[in-house]
């Protein structure tokens, strides 16, 4: 690759980082008030207690748990994508790695939050660590309560070295390369200068944790659905909701990476390396995972359905028929009959079509978490406890200031770090290929030979 | 202190040239331990190099499943639920927790060494920053170091093959 190639590169993809433009500060600003908001409905809740939401009895866990599971599985949109693309080989994950592994952090950062919310009171969370007390109480390992802190703990810090490892020789081109905020880039590049034996660590760290972090990221999915599934309440008791799961996380994952792509490509002005084809190529996994989620839907709900069970079915009517319809049929909609025909026709598998099927993807997913939550627990086996349930002003707020406190944390991240790698880039790049010489080649750690 | 007083930093615009430079080099005599080489693209190495960081993931691993069975047995028994004649310890809990922690204890194995064996994380050397610079223009950048009477015959082949040469005592 000739010096040119690499300045234009160079420039191209630092220059989110450099530039700051008026619409940059207006977007934190808007999204800056809808946190404010709902940091206020937070304050509210803990004032006034839980008494402020929806929740009643047997009702406890209602939007904030279906934005837990939502959050949670959005995060297998970096981590699991990347490393699967990274493990395959497949040249084209360039421009999309990094931009999925920090929505990946991010969403892990947000879905957590919930369960705090959802606790009522919050600063009593550290009764589920493990730590000696005079009560002589310790968390009890029996409960998918604490399978989840142990799992999405480790999913956190895998995913956060998955992201940082792959950045450290961007942090070093911006240390040495850009004036503003140099003590950032020097501290977190950590002395990185670029020598062969680096690089063969670097590549070496990065394929262990991309085989790492697969297990790990199937193990948190599955571990959610478990605090579901390993209780006997209807519809819940599922042998399919492991999987089920994991195939929704990374569902609605792809989606939410294709609309953060789309939103990249015009607000960083990075149209020459977020093609279309990155557009078809994901559109297309998001097609494949629409298919393998309508299956599960189906093998879930056909099988309540012969079963025939009185306090299955009363779940599922309540769902398909009662007041949750529209949720389950937005769902379906948004799942399935949309996005499906869209990303099926080359014609309109394009950067607008793929948005938009994705944009619907997020919301069906939503509704999926919602009508999974929200089903079963109004409706327990015995029948004098069911109940109905509806979020309040509080929770709606809360969680919008969620969706606003991951777009402002993305978009802060945008502006600190290149959101496409730039060395990666370049060493993707067909001209790129002679920096691996040949066995025998000078650049070995053996003396050379006389 | 290195036995080497002179330090000749040169940058090229692409790697073969380095490479055929490093042969010239070879050639006057030049070893392998006087030169440094870096890039901001990854360059081929040597595959049989030993890396520990495989090595290091799974000790690591091992070292939190152990870790975490210990955490979640001990807990149960230090708890002293009532299990109404089940086993104190459940297995397949203990289970979750021993994947959990391996996995951390294999991601944290994994980033010391690749720390320690990269050699990050220390104090750097302020007589790289110009390094750096260059690096970031896309040049690749190649430092000799060699004996004061040695430096001009170092500078003359590295400019032959169009590096741009600076020295450093």
């Amino acid at each position: 690759m000739d010096q040119a190639a690499a300045v234009a590169i160079h420039r191209d993809l630092t220059r989110p980082v450099l530039e700051t433009g008026r619409g940059f500060y207006m977007t934190l600003a808007a999204l800056g008030t809808v946190m404010a908001w709902a940091l206020f409905c937070w304050g509210y809740q803990v004032y006034h207690g839980l008494g402020v939401t929806g929740f009643n009895r047997p009702v406890f866990w209602g939007v904030y748990i279906a934005n837990f599971i939502f959050w949670i599985g959005i995060s297998h949109a970096g981590t699991l994508i990347s490393a699967i693309l990274r493990v395959t080989q497949a040249g084209w994950r360039r421009p999309i790695t990094r931009c999925a592994e920090a929505i990946t952090v991010l969403a892990l950062m947000i879905g957590p939050m919930f369960i705090l919310i959802d606790l009522g009171r919050s600063w009593l969370f550290y009764w589920v660590l493990p730590y000696p007390s005079e009560r002589g109480l310790w968390p009890n390992f029996r409960s998918p309560l604490l399978w989840d802190v142990s799992c999405i703990t480790t999913y956190l810090i895998g995913s956060l070295t998955y992201l940082y490892l792959p950045m450290i020789p961007d942090l070093a081109l911006l240390r040495d390369s850009t004036p503003c905020r140099r003590w950032l880039y020097r501290t977190l590049a950590l002395g990185w200068k670029g020598t062969p034996r680096q690089w063969h660590r670097l590549e070496t760290a990065i394929s262990v944790m991309a085989v790492l972090i697969i297990p790990i990221a199937v193990s948190v999915h599955t571990v959610v659905s478990w605090i579901f599934a390993m209780t006997l309440n209807p519809m819940w008791h599922s042998t399919i909701f492991a999987p089920y799961f994991v195939v929704g996380a990374i569902f609605s994952g792809i989606a939410i990476l294709l609309l953060a792509m789309s939103i990249l490509r015009k607000s960083a002005r990075l149209e020459m390396y977020l093609r279309p084809v990155h557009f078809n190529n994901v559109g297309l996994l998001l097609l494949a995972l629409s298919l393998i989620w309508l299956y599960f839907t189906i093998a879930e709900y056909v099988t309540t359905w012969y079963g025939d069970l009185p306090e299955e079915m009363a779940v599922f009517r309540y769902k398909l028929a009662g007041p949750l319809a529209p949720y389950f049929w937005g769902m379906v909609a948004c799942c399935f009959l949309i996005p499906a025909p869209v990303l099926a026709f080359k014609k309109t598998r394009t950067i607008a079509g793929t948005t938009a099927a994705a944009a619907l993807v997020v919301v069906g997913m939503w509704l999926e978490r919602y009508v999974i939550v929200v089903g079963t627990l109004t409706h327990p086996r015995l029948a004098f406890n069911w109940r109905d349930y509806a979020p309040t002003w509080v929770e709606l707020s809360i969680m919008a200031g969620a969706f606003a406190y991951f777009a402002f944390l993305y978009v802060l991240f945008t502006k600190l770090f290149p959101i496409i790698s730039v060395w990666e880039w370049k060493a993707g790049l067909p001209s790129a290929s002679p920096p691996r010489p040949s066995p025998g080649a000078t650049l070995s750690h053996e003396p050379l030979p006389r | 202190m290195s036995p080497f007083p002179v330090r000749i930093i040169a940058s090229f615009h692409d790697l073969p040239t380095v490479q055929q430079a490093l042969a010239d080099l070879e050639h006057q005599g030049i070893g392998r331990n006087q030169w440094e080489l870096f890039s901001s693209q990854p360059v081929g190495v040597d595959e049989n190099e030993k890396s520990f960081i495989a090595r290091s993931a799974l000790i690591g691993g091992i070292l939190g499943a152990v870790g975490g069975g210990g955490l979640a047995a001990g807990t149960a028994v230090a708890m002293g639920l009532q299990t109404g004649g089940m086993p104190t310890v459940a297995y397949a809990p203990v289970g979750i927790i021993v994947f959990a922690l391996g996995g951390l204890g294999a991601v944290i194995g994994t980033l010391i060494s690749f720390f320690a064996e990269a050699g990050l994380a220390r104090f750097p050397d302020p007589a790289e920053a110009e390094i750096g610079r260059r690096l970031s223009r896309g040049e690749t950048v190649l430092s000799v170091s060699c004996q004061p009477h040695e430096s001009p015959r170092v500078e003359k082949i590295l400019k032959l093959r169009g590096a741009e040469v600076y020295l450093e005592a």
